[in-house]
């Protein structure tokens, strides 16, 4: 494996040994390192001195169930801290296949030249020009991409949010089925692409092949035990039919569904957008709806979806919980119809439909519009696709739109939008918010699933740390979060497939391994950038105004959070 | 007395069609939720599932009361 570094003023490509002390690292925990060792962490992360940096996990490449993803990362425009985003999809596939284990961009484009799309093949990196597609949807650029470069390429692409360099713009990878709709959606990475004048990362593997494995017959043998524990595991079968959106009715049962801005925890429209409902609407209309989609090769789960219209049309593909979370039940749309025309208008911009959702509920606490006007909502999107000012702002995310429209209730830490739990209802996730380097983020340490009391302050912090390393250990192995289960189930098969894979001789403990270091790095990263423990809280009117219907605050001691990342026993 | 059982996702398949996920289950005053969860012969375990009776989850030695609406989830990990 290399490293490729892509020098984009001069437009040319190093190929480089993979320094000794990154070998041991992939996806986010490669990214963490990358940006201690070689990023300013007071650059301007629209500036030259940032990098973009994409890094597939130390296990992808092997169609690995639910193990591809392809991390993303750089210094973040939106939170001024570390981000890393992961994805599904086939970039983190195919980068390997060319022998890449990480992709480094550096400096920008030369404006005058226009959008370009970096090429990548065996035979190397090629600029070419991209133009045309200035100021084009994320879908339709990606059609059109897929016609020029082939049906067999993988492609990371911005929309008109990343060209604007709006601070909630992601980036979009091609699933299986090469709709491009899995996103690196959090903390503003496609501005940071769009300002580097990229339009496109093409990759073209033909030529190249699976990285190599040093024991094949070991390699098989944990896969074989980990597919069987995945599959027999009654969260696959939850996912599979219901997918992400059997949340729905959970949250709304433990009160922690983020409703009209935050304001209250349980939606009085919550059945008609559940996942329940939503597997109802798929199976009957028929058509191109599917209620079970893989978003990756070879994943057993298929926890991604095809939502169709009446006419059995696709609207969005996949409809998630966050996105329901934080588009329905925090605006008050009670229609999937609806959630589904939101999502893809806002997918086709190339913005985070979390950061977006948070930043129409702030503007409709606002008055800028009615909550559960779903017409008014789209509207309001299209003003981002305009690029107007009111566009821009709500383009920028849901702290930006609260400074400029004056409201107090906004749901960011570290300027990022909180995602579809209520951290007043779920303590030990509301500690993953505040103390995460990445900014409010569920996928750093959820912890729904642990059978403690959520309103009680107590057990919150060891919860959120314990669910903080296990995550950012499976985003280094580029390991889906729901992979974790299977894993879980089967917990040797970490250490035997990274065994396996490079004739390490790793312990049991590895993925914990993995995730301290990667913690570490990033808040080392962050201490530079001139992070503090201030930083790491929730917004104060949180620990002040009462959830309803727990009436719960968030109350977890701040001294208590300081300590979450003391490694010592 | 008689609690209100509501079954969602994968579990809504384990009781009679057309019941809506809703059931009512008559059960002796004091049971705890264990003996709920005996009543109901789900196929999941106990480990397997997220209980709840008003907003907050419970374990199996709580008690119920006549009235309650459990609610009874597969445990997920999240979305």
């Amino acid at each position: 494996m290399e490293v490729w570094r892509v020098n984009l003023p001069e437009q040319t490509l190093r190929r480089e040994a993979v320094p000794e002390h990154w070998n041991s690292l992939g996806g986010r925990g490669l990214l963490a390192q990358i940006m201690v060792d070689e990023v300013p962490a007071d650059c301007d992360p629209l500036g030259s001195h940032n990098k973009l940096i994409f890094a597939p996990g130390l296990l992808v490449g092997h169609m690995l169930s639910s193990c591809d993803r392809i991390s993303v990362g750089g210094k973040s425009p939106l939170t001024g801290g570390i981000k890393e985003s992961n994805a599904g999809g086939s970039t983190g596939l195919l980068l390997t296949h060319l022998g890449i284990k990480a992709l480094i961009l550096e400096g920008q484009l030369n404006g005058a030249d226009g959008l370009r799309v970096l090429h990548l093949s065996v035979d190397g990196a090629r600029f070419d020009p991209a133009g045309d597609l200035a100021g084009l949807g994320v879908y339709e650029s990606a059609r059109r991409l897929a016609e020029r470069y082939g049906q067999k390429t993988a492609i990371a692409l911005i929309g008109p949010g990343g060209e604007m360099q709006l601070t909630s713009a992601g980036i979009q990878n091609l699933d299986k089925d090469r709709v491009p709709s899995r996103i690196n959606a959090r903390g503003g990475l496609g501005a940071v692409m769009g300002a580097k004048g990229l339009k496109a990362i093409v990759i073209d593997a033909a030529g190249g092949g699976k990285p190599p494995v040093a024991d094949l017959a070991a390699f098989r043998a944990a896969q074989k035990a980990y597919n069987q524990a995945l599959l027999n595991h009654p969260q696959t079968a939850v996912y599979r039919d219901f997918g992400t959106a059997s949340l729905v009715r959970l949250c709304n049962a433990l009160g922690c569904l983020p409703t009209r801005n935050f304001s209250n925890g349980q939606f009085e429209g919550a059945d008609p957008i559940s996942g329940e409902v939503m597997r109802e609407t798929i199976l009957r209309r028929g058509g191109q709806a599917d209620p079970s989609h893989a978003c990756m090769a070879g994943c057993v789960i298929r926890c991604s979806n095809i939502f169709a219209g009446e006419d059995g049309k696709s609207l969005v593909s996949p409809l998630e919980y966050e996105t329901i979370g934080l588009m329905g039940s925090n605006l008050a749309l009670d229609s999937l119809d609806s959630i589904a025309r939101l999502n893809y208008e806002v997918n086709d911009l190339g913005l985070d439909s979390i950061e977006i959702g948070a930043a129409l509920g702030v503007a409709a606490e606002a008055g800028l519009w009615m909550f559960g006007d779903g017409a008014h909502a789209l509207e309001l999107v299209g003003e981002i696709r305009q690029g107007t000012p009111l566009g821009r702002v709500l383009g920028g995310g849901a702290a930006l739109t609260g400074r400029v429209l004056g409201v107090r209730r906004v749901p960011v830490v570290k300027n990022q939008a909180i995602s579809a739990y209520d951290p007043r209802a779920i303590k030990g996730t509301g500690v993953t918010y505040a103390t995460t380097p990445q900014g409010a983020d569920h996928t750093a340490g959820l912890t729904v699933r642990a059978k403690i009391d959520h309103t009680s302050p107590v057990g919150q912090v060891a919860a959120s740390r314990t669910a903080q390393v296990n995550n950012a250990g499976y985003d280094t192995l580029g390991a889906c979060l729901f992979a974790g289960f299977g894993f879980m189930a089967a917990i040797e098969t970490i250490r035997d497939l990274l065994n396996a894979r490079y004739g390490w001789q790793v312990g049991a403990d590895i993925l914990q391994v993995l995730g301290r270091r990667t913690i570490s790095l990033e808040r080392e990263f962050n201490r530079r950038a001139g992070f503090t423990s201030a930083d790491d809280r929730l917004p104060e009117w949180m620990r002040e105004e009462p959830l309803a219907p727990l009436n719960t605050v968030f109350d977890v001691p701040e001294a208590e959070m300081d300590e979450i990342y003391n490694w010592q026993p | 007395m008689t609690i209100t059982v509501r079954l969602h996702s994968i579990l809504l398949g384990q009781i009679p069609h057309g019941a809506g996920g809703e059931l009512a289950l008559a059960l002796p005053d004091g049971a705890d939720v264990a003996s709920a969860l005996a009543a109901l012969k789900l196929t999941l375990p106990a480990e397997a599932l997220i209980l709840v009776v008003n907003h907050r989850i419970l374990r199996l030695q709580d008690a119920l009361h006549d009235g309650d609406v459990l609610e009874v989830f597969p445990a997920i990990s999240g979305g």
